[in-house]
Order: C-alpha cells, then sequence, then structure tokens
C-alpha cells in the first residue's frame, strides 16, 4: 500500500509539478498557472522517458531494471532541478519586489477569490462540467471495454514488468522473438510497465483502471486551457463549452475510428493518447503562441511543441508524423497569414525530434 | 477517391458529427475576427480537410502507413470548433441555448456507453474473473519453468494480460479474419474453432506442442472421452473446465 501511495505520488504528483516549475522559467511571470506547470511537467515526464527508453531497449533485451533505475534518476534530478530553479526565481522576485510567481496559498486564495467572483449561473454550469467529466472518470474504473489491441499492448507492459524483457517476447504466445522496432519505438507500454513497477500495481491494472483517472482529467484540463483561450477564464461560456465537450466525448462512438472512441474505451491505449491528449496540445500551445495579447515571451511554448513532439513519437508510430503535420499545416498557414518566415524556422525547429524519429523508422524499421 | 470517400463514411458510422463540425467550421469562418483562431482552429482545418479529400496525399500515405490513413481525420479538432462555434452560436441565451445545443449533440450522435463492448468490470484488471481463476488454478510454482495452455477463443486475449507465466500456442493472431497472413495456420486452433472438437484429434497436437493444460467451455461440445484421451479434469469454473495433459511434464527450472 505504501509503494502504491508513493509510487503514485512520485509519479503523478511530484514528478509534473517539479520538472513542470523548471520549464516555467522560459515563461513570463504572469502566466504561471499550476495547471500550465502541471501538463507541462507530465509531458516532460513522458518526453525523457521515451529519450531513455529507446537507447535502452534497443541495447538491452533484459533493460527493464536499468530502464527503472536510469528513469527515477532522471526525473528525480530534473525534480530537483525544477525545485532549485523555482526557488532562485522566488528569491529573485521578492528582491525585485514582483510577485508573480506560484505557492501553494497563493494558488488556493486564486481558486477562492475566482470561485466567489463567479455568478450562480456559472457555477451551476461548471457543476455540470464537473459532474460530467466525473462520470466519465467513474465509468472507466467501473466498467470494462473490450480492445483486441490490449492482447498486443497490454501485454507487452505485462512483460516488461514480470519478465525485465523489454519488447522481445511475442505478447500472443510468450516465445521469444527479434525486436520489432516499428512498434516498439513507440514506448508508451514500457511507461506503463515502468509504472506498475514504481507503484507495485499490476500493468493491467495500471493501463485499464488508473491510467484513465490520470488521462481523463488530464485531457480536459486541456479542454479547459483551450477554452480558456477562446473564451477567456471569467466567461459563463467557458463551463458550457466545457460540457459541450464532454456530451461530443460521451456520445462520439459514432464508429470505432473517432477521438472520442479512443478517449473513451482505449484510454490507456498510445493511439488515444496521441489523438485526445497529444493534439489538444498542440492546438493550446498553437493558441498561446500566436496570441498578439500573450504577456511574455513564447519562448516557454516553443520548447514545450517540442517535448509534446518528442512525448507524441512515445504513442504511436505514426504519432511523429501526425504531430509534425499538424504543427507543419499550421506554422505554414501562420507565416503566410502573419507574413513572418521566422515562424517557418522555429516550426521546422520543432519538427526536428519527430524528422529524427521518422528516420530512425525508416532504417531501423 | 472511391476510397476515400469510404474511409470517410466509415469513420462517421452512424453519426452526424463530422457534418456538424464542417457547418460548425463554415459558420466560424464566416464569423469569427480573433486571428489565431482563425490560424489553428479554421484555416489550419480547411487545409487538412481539403489534404484528406487529395487522392495523392492518399497514395503518399499509403507508402508510410497502410490502412490508417483514417487517422488524419484525428488531425481536425472537431470537439474543440463544434463546442466553441455552439457557444458563440447561442449567445446570450445561455440556458435555453446550452439545452438545445445538448439535445443536438445527443440525438446526432451515439453513446459510447450503449457500445457492446463495455461491460460493468468484474474486477480492476477489467479480465474476466473466469480467466484469472483459471490462470491462479495453472500458475507454475516458483521453481517451475512457465507453462504452456490453450483457451477457447472468446478468452484468448485476456489470458497473458494477467499473467506472463502462462504461454500459449497460437493467441490473437488466429482470430483475426483480416491478417490473413496468421489467421486459421495453427493446427490446434483448426481443431478448436469446429464443434464439436475432435478430442482424438485434439490430444496428440497438445502433446506435440509441448502443452500442459486445456480449458473447454461446456457449452461446447466435444466429440470423444475426454478421459479415455488421457486428460484429467482438474476444475470447473463459471462456464468453463480445465484439465491437465499429463503426458507433458511440467518442467522444473534450471538452478542459476
Amino acid at each position: 500500500m505504501l509503494q502504491k501511495a508513493l509510487g503514485g505520488l512520485f509519479l503523478f504528483g511530484i514528478v509534473p509539478v517539479c520538472t513542470g516549475l523548471l520549464w516555467s522559467g522560459g515563461m513570463g511571470v504572469k502566466k504561471r498557472s499550476a495547471a500550465h506547470i502541471y501538463l507541462a511537467g507530465f509531458l516532460i515526464q513522458l518526453a525523457v522517458f521515451q529519450l531513455i527508453a529507446v537507447p535502452v531497449m534497443v541495447k538491452n533485451a533484459h533493460g527493464m531494471e536499468l530502464l527503472t533505475e536510469l528513469a527515477s534518476a532522471v526525473l528525480a534530478a530534473l525534480c530537483a532541478a525544477g525545485v532549485v530553479c523555482f526557488g532562485r526565481k522566488k528569491r529573485a522576485e521578492r528582491r525585485n519586489g514582483a510577485d508573480g510567481g506560484i505557492s501553494l496559498t497563493g494558488v488556493g486564495r486564486h481558486m477562492a477569490e475566482a470561485l466567489f467572483a463567479l455568478s450562480w449561473e456559472c457555477r451551476i454550469f461548471w457543476l455540470i462540467a464537473l459532474a460530467a467529466i466525473g462520470v466519465q472518470m467513474y465509468m472507466a474504473f467501473a466498467y470494462a471495454s473490450f480492445d483486441g489491441d490490449d492482447a498486443y499492448y497490454v501485454v507487452q507492459s505485462v512483460l516488461a514488468d514480470q519478465t525485465g524483457v523489454l519488447n522481445r517476447i511475442r505478447p500472443y504466445t510468450g516465445l521469444s522473438t527479434d525486436l520489432d522496432i516499428r512498434h516498439a519505438l513507440a514506448a508508451l507500454p514500457l511507461w506503463e510497465a515502468y509504472v506498475a513497477r514504481m507503484t507495485g500495481i499490476h500493468a493491467a491494472i495500471v493501463a485499464h483502471t488508473l491510467l484513465p483517472l490520470v488521462l481523463i482529467p488530464l485531457t480536459y484540463l486541456c479542454y479547459f486551457e483551450i477554452g480558456r483561450k477562446l473564451l477567456g477564464a471569467a466567461n459563463v461560456k467557458l463551463p458550457i463549452f466545457m460540457t459541450l465537450v464532454s456530451i461530443l466525448q460521451i456520445w462520439g462512438n459514432t464508429s470505432i475510428y473517432t477521438n472520442a472512441t479512443f478517449f473513451l474505451m482505449r484510454t490507456w491505449q498510445g493511439k488515444s493518447i496521441m489523438a485526445n491528449l497529444i493534439l489538444l496540445v498542440q492546438i493550446w500551445l498553437l493558441l498561446e503562441v500566436f496570441d498578439k495579447k500573450r504577456e511574455g515571451s513564447s519562448a516557454g511554448y516553443w520548447l514545450l511543441l517540442i517535448v509534446n513532439n518528442v512525448a507524441a513519437a512515445m504513442m504511436t508510430s505514426m504519432g511523429a508524423f501526425l504531430a509534425a503535420m499538424f504543427l507543419g499545416i499550421t506554422g505554414l498557414v501562420a507565416a503566410i497569414r502573419q507574413k513572418k518566415l521566422s515562424i517557418l524556422f522555429k516550426t521546422a525547429a520543432c519538427c526536428i525530434p519527430n524528422v529524427v524519429y521518422l528516420l530512425m523508422l525508416l532504417v531501423m524499421g | 477517391m472511391l476510397d476515400i470517400l469510404t474511409i470517410f463514411k466509415q469513420y462517421c458510422g452512424s453519426g452526424f458529427y463530422p457534418f456538424l463540425f464542417l457547418a460548425a467550421l463554415i459558420y466560424l469562418l464566416a464569423t469569427e475576427k480573433d486571428r489565431k483562431i482563425r490560424i489553428v482552429l479554421l484555416d489550419t482545418s480547411l487545409v487538412i480537410a481539403v489534404l484528406f479529400f487529395f487522392p495523392l496525399f492518399k497514395k503518399v500515405m499509403d507508402i508510410l502507413d497502410e490502412g490508417t490513413y483514417y487517422r488524419i481525420l484525428w488531425l481536425l479538432p472537431m470537439t474543440v470548433v463544434i463546442a466553441y462555434a455552439g457557444v458563440k452560436l447561442i449567445g446570450r441565451h445561455n440556458r435555453i441555448g446550452f439545452a438545445a445545443l445538448a439535445l443536438v449533440l445527443i440525438l446526432t450522435g451515439q453513446c459510447v456507453y450503449q457500445n457492446i463492448n463495455i461491460s460493468r468490470a468484474q474486477n480492476r484488471f477489467h479480465i474476466p474473473n473466469a480467466v484469472i481463476a483459471l490462470c491462479n488454478e495453472m500458475m507454475p510454482a516458483e521453481d517451475e519453468e512457465r507453462v504452456w495452455a490453450v483457451f477457447p477463443d472468446e478468452l484468448i486475449h485476456f489470458v497473458r494480460q494477467y499473467s506472463s507465466e502462462i504461454q500459449m500456442p497460437y493467441g490473437r493472431e488466429m482470430l483475426e479474419a483480416g491478417w490473413e497472413w496468421n489467421w486459421d495456420t495453427h493446427p490446434i486452433y483448426r481443431v478448436m474453432r469446429e464443434a464439436p472438437i475432435d478430442l482424438e484429434e485434439l490430444v496428440p497436437l497438445l502433446t506435440e506442442y509441448n502443452v500442459q493444460y486445456l480449458v473447454l467451455n461446456r457449452s461446447v461440445p466435444v466429440e470423444g472421452d475426454l478421459q479415455e484421451c488421457g486428460l484429467i479434469k482438474l476444475t470447473a469454473i463459471e462456464g468453463y473446465e480445465l484439465y491437465r495433459n499429463p503426458a507433458v511434464e511440467i518442467f522444473k527450472k534450471e538452478p542459476d
């Protein structure tokens, strides 16, 4: 029980928050919100894991032990760097008399103030929006959805956790096999095995029960950030937007191919995270980048786009391509609309991880 | 082009959300003034939609990854665009507007929780209890090697999600008719998929493939006598019976 609590706290609490603090240094002071920091930290965790997992997996067939130790050490170091960076920044801000930073009491006070400032109508709409998200989380926890692909992806996690072997066992049978690089380069099943190792929870429970409870609210956090950019934070339309999004997700099961079907029926699979979380993060970040009214530098958001692209490669073999395609098209449109060639250069720089990954796929796959 | 239309129709399935998205996109293209929204949500969507229906683009995509062309439609931010257009459309009429929009979305969609593949979870693994109980029955001891078992079709997907200690001579690859390179090729599966299951044919194959355990669905008839064929019944769990094939021993692990 203690391992579950401590492992869960480390992976879904300390790491996202502290590595998020490391990233927040690249942003304007007034734009540091707890949601931004958590989202950034979570993506950094995924991207860092992908960068460690691929070489370990290629070099060491029995590398789960090494992968767990390396990933934990690097994530812990990043957390420490985040805390130090944040502490230094706070001290500098105090010396300069500015205080736009984040603190637990500050977040609590800000939320309470925002809640009191809302109209009753707005509060009721927020209750409906939160209830709709709560229903999706409860259904993901209490109901099982059958998907044939679990016999591959979830079993890869179970194998890595239980045997320590990285992608060299055929999931369907248990016979030994060569490294299937095309599937293996998308290291999400290994991250799920890592979560299982760190928490002591069976990998199938991690995938089917634990991760939906993390990924569903995280995806809605993205929708919230997008909604804020579209409608403004204090607008009564924001909870209406959030509720409509929930309805579109719950009633979006019109075929087996839609983002919504993947979101609520295969939440734990890389394809689902790609079709939902990763692409939504891109939309949110691009709305931030191209916002003329944004205070502070856009550098942090461009950096996070790179991180998001690495995380995209972790989700599915086509993840890097899809993310680069969306980013490339948006960058091209923005460069033409704003008549700024520099946007194209920045977009191209963000896509470097995708190009490297796709080259690896072509050469090794 | 016909191919692309078929993929689009399959993506739409029984709902109208892609058409609502199209309507929302046209509405926002006509009314939206904010440049960042136009760039990220509208112009980009328009380019992606045009690309999707462009046959040459599909040819290139098929070279990269055949069979996943529908994923280009994931890049269209349908949910965000429909919801945003909705809240803009209702103007100040928040309550009645929200109710009307919600009704339209519910009536034009399909509830995921009515999907036949969703059922109340029997445990936190989200794996049938019968699979867990059967696997626990045949789980090798610490000093024993992994065991081999044959399961009925409906349990095959779940077994190795529970334990890597249970191995199977064939798995999901036998069940997917679309995977022509694998489907229906394993000799044991050829016997297991028949009703009745011919034990005279099955048991020698189990021995040949070193399978120690056999799970049979009680509702599927068998031809021949289980005991005469040498199988020993260990237990019955829910609608399944677990048999031991004593012709194949359970091997001990070699000391390190």
